[in-house]
């Protein structure tokens, strides 16, 4: 019996090796597509676009609403904020978008062009990039294996599997129903050699799960990183000087 | 390393990538054959969790400090055996880097007596003075010591370790020996070859789950042998604790019977 152990974890791990193109696919798909990173980058490229323009204005300052500017801009998150922080990579698309317009005028005459340019660009960025996606299957039998106390195996019939790019390396597994998303049955980390026996029974799902992700997730970003393109274009001028600068 | 055991990093969905319900109906039939052998595995762990030298000596220590304790108090006063022992209501001891006396705490209890018992025994109250020799006596017999390891040595067994936060996701070992030590039961030591051993393996830790299962019949029989051995010394010892126990119970029950009075 025990043999057939043996025999049954060879062949099994063989069979992995030769899936792991899949298993791979999935474990970077889930690193690649975090919307926390993407932002991230977005975000980083548009702040270094209007900081290259630095400094806005040569004197004084000039306030609207929670926003103001001198040689950079301050900027209050909300109202509550007493004073406002000098805007950075995780408020300038914030910034850019509710204020930029208005600020067009007060900028230093020799920027303002460009700067307008850089706002209505802006508008063009998408970001945020919170995407879900959601499979209903007939059902698949899944077996959960807990070694590390009193071990023993379950199985399981699963019917729904819904992953986001928010934590991307946690699968939501549903038994039935899964009109509530909020509330999976169970939730997998596909990066844990715990649930590799799960993600080998339901690797065709998972990949097709993970194709759309990419797909939806990879679209926006792309389309937002064409932008940031233009920006950085238009705002080249300005990023040379300053590497010659400093 | 052949370019089976090679770890694959391609991001596209290869050709030559074996039809995923063959890897379902494997990863089935694995788990199948899992459930059947899972009493081996459960009996592996249920050994390394009783073996654990630090635990049976905890379990011996407390056995025979509570038969001393039932003695309790060794002196109606205080009287200094030497510059380092005093006996009164308990045994207290000191060491050359210690200020002042301690009372002998229960891990310390066996090692003490073994040494000093003879020493402690003419100056503790006359009415207890028989029964705490023969417990002296008895403490010498106990041997005390666990510390056991099981080698076995065999012709070479492929075996797996899955990592997949590891750079090499898939790593092979082909293995020649295992040890198990009862100090650290639930670490397998694997020889691949040598004389020494290469790595270890936790029994527990999932990661190790293939290369464990892979060699479930060579670790039963290990680990079956680990508690043999262990346990011949252990019982030998509990039986020599269990007199201990029958020449201290009287005092036991009476101090139980004191302590119902006063509440």
């Amino acid at each position: 019996m025990s043999k057939s152990l043996r025999e049954a974890s060879l062949s099994y791990v063989e069979a992995l090796k030769k899936s792991w193109n899949e298993i791979d696919y999935i474990l970077s798909t889930a690193k690649s597509v975090e919307r926390n990173v993407l932002n991230g980058i977005v975000r980083e490229r548009v702040y270094r676009c209007f900081r290259s323009l630095y400094p806005l204005r040569r004197d004084g300052s000039f306030s609207i609403g929670r926003a103001s500017v001198s040689k950079w801009i301050l900027f209050r998150r909300d109202d509550y904020m007493v004073r406002g922080v000098p805007v950075d990579s995780s408020t300038i698309l914030e910034f850019a978008k509710e204020y930029g317009e208005a600020f067009k005028p007060y900028v230093r005459s020799s920027i303002r062009d460009v700067f307008g340019q850089l706002v209505d660009l802006t508008f063009q960025i998408a970001g945020d990039y919170d995407v879900r996606v959601v499979r209903k299957t007939d059902p698949l039998k899944i077996h959960l294996v807990q070694l590390r106390y009193d071990a023993g195996v379950q199985d399981r019939m699963v019917s729904g599997f819904a992953v986001d790019n928010n934590y991307p390396h946690y699968v939501k597994l549903y038994y039935d129903d899964i009109s509530d998303l909020s509330s999976p049955d169970l939730v997998v980390e596909v990066n844990d050699v715990r649930t590799l026996i799960i993600l080998s029974e339901t690797i065709d799902v998972l990949v097709d799960l993970y194709r759309e992700l990419e797909e939806k997730v990879m679209d926006a970003f792309e389309k937002d990183i064409e932008v940031i393109e233009r920006m950085e274009e238009v705002v080249s001028p300005w990023m040379i000087a300053r590497e010659f600068s400093t | 390393m052949d370019d089976c055991e090679r770890v694959f990093h391609l991001n596209v969905l290869g050709e030559d990538v074996m039809s995923s319900g063959s890897l379902r109906d494997l990863a089935y039939s694995f788990v199948d054959s899992l459930k059947s052998n899972i009493g081996k595995y459960n009996f592996i762990v249920n050994v390394a969790e009783s073996v654990s030298s630090y635990n049976l000596k905890g379990v011996i220590c407390d056995r025979v400090y509570d038969c001393f304790k039932a003695l309790r108090p060794l002196r109606n006063d205080s009287f200094a055996v030497n510059d380092d022992i005093s006996v009164g209501d308990w045994i207290y001891f000191r060491r050359e880097y210690m200020f002042r006396r301690r009372a002998v705490p229960s891990d310390l209890i066996i090692e003490f007596i073994k040494e000093k018992g003879d020493m402690i025994a003419p100056h503790v109250r006359s009415r207890i003075r028989e029964d705490f020799v023969s417990l002296v006596e008895l403490t010498k017999n106990l041997e005390y010591f666990y510390a056991a390891e099981i080698t076995e040595f065999f012709d070479p067994v492929k075996v797996h370790v899955v990592d997949l936060s590891a750079a090499d996701k898939i790593r092979s070992y082909d293995v020649t020996g295992v040890r198990v030590e009862n100090s650290s039961p639930f670490h397998v030591q694997i020889f691949c070859g040598g004389s020494l051993p290469d790595t270890d393996l936790n029994i527990r830790a999932t990661v190790n789950c293939f290369a464990i299962m892979e060699m479930i019949d060579i670790l039963f029989r290990v680990y079956d042998r680990l508690k043999e051995k262990v346990f011949s010394v252990f019982n030998r010892d509990l039986d020599i604790v269990k007199r201990m126990e029958m020449i201290a119970s009287p005092y036991a029950v009476a101090e139980d019977f004191c302590l119902g009075s006063s509440r």
